[in-house]
Parts: structure tokens; C-alpha cells; sequence
């Protein structure tokens, strides 16, 4: 439910972004949301009782930047990403009877760094937090239990089409989570616009 | 000043090595001891068994190879396994024997240089060979003995030579008693199992110890296990899911999510107690309950196991650790006093307790009078946790503890022979 309504609030603003000018800003608030897909590397631990399993899944997020005549771009985005999912059995003895848990790891992250565009390119590295949160189901029981880490991001992105009231394009991006090493290496599409502009 | 293409493509490098960075400096490789090949000489050797093991026991120093162990060394029998204890580096070997069909009788295994990674095999032969098939055979040989042979690096053939000589016998007991930290080490000291597990339980007495401390946390579902921080994280286990706080686990969720870092699985409190009890020949645990919750879940435990092992014979003493004010209030909440505790605050906390153990934190200095006091009480004096060898020498000297808790134990128990013998004026020359 959340997330439906995450996901409504984003379009709500990109929609008042695309109609809020038709001019190039100099200083412009710049919002953007972006949805994707990505594998993850560094699943750990013991997998031979793994059934099945999943390492990566879709990603969603909206994102804030400032632009200005100058170099560096600040920008902070928070996000949702799957991160790994699997069914195994049951690995100790005195639960041999039981049906395989089903497990799931997901992360909220909230990011914020400098980014640098030249041309048709954007370049973005960031540091904050991430929230990951696992949700698993065995011996008649679900657990939800979660821990923060932190971590960076790095992302490369082309514009596909960069208009006055609204742009997109795609990009390539790494979540790194540093304690849990886990890196999320993904591609998504952006769309953006401005919510805010200085016409001066 | 730069250009923005130039500070763009500093930043595109910086892209390349920062995720390098992140997922390098978190990279957990764990120290494996070497092995020898096809099980080395022992493989048809007979094992030496305990009584003639404790016959290798004694004050040793080396007369080569110095480099490895340093000086004075404490040759240490347990069940099954002979371990050197140096003053360098704490550094220490664990070796088993085992008499060949020769005659001759030969000691092998690895040793670990405690302050760094290194690691390697050792190799010893008991010399001369009338000495060797006496030891063998039972009876204590009538002139002086050594142990000559080699160490090497990681599995490479040990090709550095190693010779000990036996300058004197084992004082009857130790300074202080030697209390492993963790269940025998931290899990970041590599000393071959991860800390707090079943295995490292098994390992305690070959690291130097005849006391062990583990930590207690319990599950959602009133489950006490071993473990020390309150939430399951990659600086202790593996598993891509065995993230978060130990009461949001199940028991069942625990051993299904969650290994400990040499693949262990994490432990009962009650599976750590039967462990000790039937497999070991320690002498002491001190459980480290981390909250009041944990405190009631283990003391059905402790009577229990404290049961068993007086059924067996078994010396053995359970001490309930009291390390915060909720824990000594919830203590002295308790209607049975039937198990020991153990409180790591005040002095005067432990006499409101009545417990019969104090165990300071070692930064508060030796507290030599106060320590002096609560042991003319009758009561033991247990500081934690001491690692160098210099301040371990230090508190011995100077608070005369009866115990110490540490991560290293074989160079507290060496340090520990070294200061009685000290005190009995009878050092070698």
C-alpha cells in the first residue's frame, strides 16, 4: 500500500514538474523518478539446501537534484529495491519435517552526493543509508526483522531526450552496501522535470 | 584550476574505484590452519595418550628457531593435543603426538602468530630416541630430552628448523587462572573456529584455557543461544538473510538463516553447556547474559547442567555474569539463589549480590587493595580482558587476580607459569 502511494506522490510531482516551465532554467529544481531492474552480487552463507533463489529484482525511486551555472550537481534520492529472494529447506535436523522457508531481503535507501553532466551524460556518486529488511516465513512462523547500512552509489546515465518541461533517458547504477557487502548493479529508466525554476 | 572535463573523468575513476574500495575493505577472509598432507607422520602413528603427553609438559625454550615462539615456552597438555605457548607475538603451536612403529615419537600440527595472520606447520621430533620410546612406552625418561624439527609457512613443507630444550618442570599450578574470552577467541582472531560455536568450545583448552566466558542472547521464541551483540550482522555470521536484531529471530529462523563465520551454526546455550560438560575438561563458564530476559531463560540451564556434571564428577562451576544494573536488579529479584553470579560493577554491588566472583573491567587499573579485600572475603577476583603482554604481566604482579579473562589464553597461561616461577626464585638460567 506504501508503495502505491509512493508511487503516486512521485508522478503527482513529476506531473506539476512537466507543466512548470517551457523555458531552459538556469536554477532549477529538478525531480525525477526512476524504476528498473538490477542483479545483485555478494549473496553469502550456506546454499545447499537452496531450492530456488533470485539475486537482483526491480527497483524504484524519485530523486531531487539543484541545478545551478555551476559544476557540481547535489542531488538526493531515496529508494526500494528487491534484493535477493529464495526457498530453501530446512537445514537443521530437528526441523527436517518442515516446509522450505521462503525468504526475501529488500532495501530503503536514501542517497544524496554531487553529480557531473557534460553533454548527453550524467555522472553520479553518492554516500548515505540503507535500510534492509528481510522478510522470512518458516516453521509456522514470519519473521521481519531489519538493520541499517551504509554504503555508496555510483550511476551513469545518457538523456534520450532532455526538453524544456521534461526529460528522460537511461542509466546504469551500483548500490554498494559496505558492511553487508552487497553491490546492486542495476539499469533504469528516468524521467524528470522541474518543479521549481529561476527564469531570472 | 581544473577543467570540468578533467574533474569529470576524476570522478569517472573515482566510479571505478570506490565500489572496489567498498566491496575489498569489507572482504572477510578467514585464517585456515594448514594441514598436513594425507594426515602427515601421525597417520600411522599411535596417538600418545594423556598420561605420557603430560610427561612432555614443562618450562621449554628454544635453542633454534627462536623467531617463531621466543623464549621461555610452556609445553601444555589437554585432551588429545600438546600446545607451546611463546612470549613473542603470542604466538602458539597446537600439536598432537603419536609414538611410530621406529620408536620414534613425533609431534605435528600448526601454529598461529596471534597478532597477525601468519600461520604455518610445525613438525618435532622427541630426541634422543631412548627418550622417545621411553615416553612411548610410559615411564618418565631418565635423562634430559628435546624436541627437534621444523616449522614452515601456510602448507609448505616446514623447512625452518625449530629445536627445544626442556629447561624445568610445570610449577603446580599457574598464577592465574585463564579465563577465553568468547568461548576461546574472537572470531577476528582466527584461531580456527568462530567465536562463541561449539567448536571453539572444543578448541579452549588447546588455546591455554581452563575456563571459558560465552555470551547469551535469546531468540523471540525464549531460546537462549551464543552469541554477543544484540543483532545478527556480517561482523559475526553469513547469510544473506541472517540480518537484524536476535529477539526478532525464532530458533527455527536462527538455524535456518544464519551461520557463524567458519560456517558453525550458532549455538544453544543448552547444546554450549553438554558440549562443555561431556566433551571437555574445563573447569568454569561464565555466561554472559546480555539482558534480564536472557538471565531467566539460562538459569533453568545452569541448574540443570550444574546437576549433570555434579552427577558425573565433574569440577565444574556455571557463574551467572551480572554486568548492568538491570541485570543485578532482576537478580536480586530471584526467589532461588542457587546458582553462582559474577558482577562486573562495584565492589559493593557484589557484596548486595552476594556473589563470589568480581570481575572489574582491566581499564580501571589493578586496584590492588580493593582487589586484595574482596579476596580476603573469600570471594575471586576476575579482570577482563587482557591481551598484551605487558599489562598481563602487570595485573599479575600487581593484583594478584584469580583469574584473568582474555582473548589470548596461551600467553596468559605462559606469562601466568612464568610469574610463579618467578615467585618461587627458580627461574632457569
Amino acid at each position: 500500500m506504501s508503495r502505491i502511494v509512493f508511487a503516486f506522490v512521485a508522478c503527482g510531482v513529476l506531473g506539476y514538474a512537466a507543466i512548470a516551465t517551457a523555458k531552459p532554467p538556469r536554477r532549477a529544481l529538478e525531480v525525477s523518478v526512476q524504476t528498473g531492474y538490477g542483479l545483485v552480487l555478494g549473496n553469502n552463507g550456506d546454499r545447499s539446501h537452496e531450492l530456488e533463489s533470485r539475486n537482483g529484482g526491480a527497483s524504484v525511486a524519485v530523486g531531487f537534484a539543484y541545478r545551478s551555472p555551476y559544476l557540481f550537481v547535489p542531488w538526493a534520492e531515496t529508494g526500494w529495491t528487491a534484493l535477493q529472494w529464495n526457498r530453501e529447506l530446512p537445514k537443521a535436523r530437528e526441523f527436517a519435517g518442515q516446509a522450505p522457508s521462503t525468504s526475501r531481503l529488500t532495501t530503503t535507501y536514501l542517497l544524496f552526493g554531487p553529480s557531473v553532466e557534460e553533454g548527453i551524460f550524467r555522472f553520479r556518486a553518492g554516500m548515505g543509508f540503507y535500510h534492509q529488511q528481510v522478510t522470512s516465513s518458516f516453521a509456522g512462523h514470519t519473521i521481519t526483522p531489519s538493520t541499517w547500512d551504509m554504503g555508496y552509489s555510483l550511476s551513469y546515465g545518457v538523456r534520450a531526450h532532455d526538453g524544456p518541461r521534461y526529460g528522460w533517458g537511461l542509466e546504469t547504477y551500483a548500490l554498494l552496501m559496505s558492511e553487508s557487502q552487497l553491490a546492486y548493479l542495476g539499469i533504469a529508466l528516468r524521467v524528470w522535470g522541474n518543479a521549481w525554476v529561476d527564469l531570472r | 584550476m581544473l577543467s570540468s572535463r578533467a574533474l569529470h573523468w576524476i570522478l569517472v575513476a573515482a566510479g571505478v574505484t570506490l565500489p572496489a574500495c567498498g566491496l575489498v575493505t569489507g572482504s572477510t577472509e578467514r585464517v585456515v590452519h594448514p594441514r598436513f598432507e594425507n594426515g602427515g607422520m601421525l597417520a600411522s602413528a599411535t596417538a600418545l595418550n594423556r598420561e605420557s603427553s603430560r610427561l612432555l609438559e614443562g618450562l621449554w625454550d628454544s635453542t633454534e628457531g627462536g623467531t617463531l615462539l621466543g623464549s621461555s615456552l610452556v609445553v601444555h597438555s589437554s585432551p588429545d593435543y600438546l600446545s607451546i605457548f611463546g612470549n613473542r607475538d603470542a604466538t602458539y603451536a597446537v600439536l598432537e603426538a603419536g609414538c611410530l612403529e621406529d620408536g620414534q615419537l613425533v609431534l605435528e600440527g600448526y601454529y598461529r602468530t596471534a597478532v597477525d595472520t601468519s600461520t604455518g606447520l610445525v613438525r618435532l621430533f622427541v630426541e634422543p630416541a631412548e627418550a622417545a620410546q621411553s615416553i612411548c612406552s610410559g615411564p618418565t625418561p631418565n635423562a634430559p630430552f628435546q624436541m627437534v624439527g621444523a616449522f614452515g609457512t601456510d602448507n609448505d613443507t616446514p623447512d625452518q628448523k625449530l629445536t627445544l630444550e626442556r629447561q624445568r618442570l610445570l610449577p603446580a599450578a599457574p598464577a592465574t587462572m585463564v579465563i577465553a574470552h568468547r568461548g576461546g577467541c574472537r572470531s577476528s582472531d582466527d584461531c580456527g573456529a568462530s567465536e562463541n560455536s561449539l567448536e571453539v568450545l572444543r578448541m579452549a583448552q588447546r588455546l591455554g584455557a581452563d575456563r571459558v566466558e560465552v555470551d547469551v542472547q535469546v531468540t523471540s521464541d525464549g531460546v537462549p543461544v551464543l552469541y554477543h551483540d544484540a543483532s545478527f550482522g556480517p561482523l559475526l555470521t553469513t547469510g544473506s538473510y541472517c540480518k537484524g536484531a536476535v529477539s526478532d529471530f525464532t530458533w527455527a529462523h536462527v538455524t535456518q538463516l544464519c551461520s557463524l563465520l567458519y560456517g558453525e551454526p550458532v549455538p544453544r546455550l543448552d547444546d554450549a553447556l553438554r558440549t562443555v560438560v561431556e566433551e571437555t575438561e574445563l573447569v568454569g563458564i561464565w555466561l554472559d547474559v546480555k539482558t534480564p530476559t536472557g538471565m531467566g531463560a539460562a538459569l533453568p540451564l545452569v541448574r540443570k547442567w550444574n546437576q549433570i556434571a555434579a552427577d558425573r564428577g565433574r569440577n565444574l562451576r556455571i557463574v551467572i555474569g551480572l554486568s548492568t544494573d538491570e541485570l543485578i536488579s532482576a537478580w536480586l529479584g530471584l526467589t532461588q539463589t542457587d546458582v553462582e553470579c559474577l558482577v562486573e560493577l562495584g565492589v559493593d554491588d557484589l557484596r548486595r549480590t552476594g556473589c563470589r566472583v568480581w570481575a572489574p573491567r582491566w581499564t580501571l587499573g589493578p586496584m590492588a587493595s580493593a582487589v586484595a579485600e574482596v579476596t580476603s572475603e573469600g570471594r575471586a577476583v576476575a579482570f577482563w580482558t587482557l591481551d598484551e603482554k605487558q599489562f598481563i604481566d602487570l595485573f599479575i604482579k600487581e593484583a594478584k587476580p584469580t583469574g584473568l579473562l582474555t582473548n589470548r589464553p596461551g600467553l596468559v597461561l605462559q606469562r601466568s607459569y612464568w610469574a610463579t616461577i618467578q615467585a618461587e626464585g627458580d627461574v632457569p638460567p
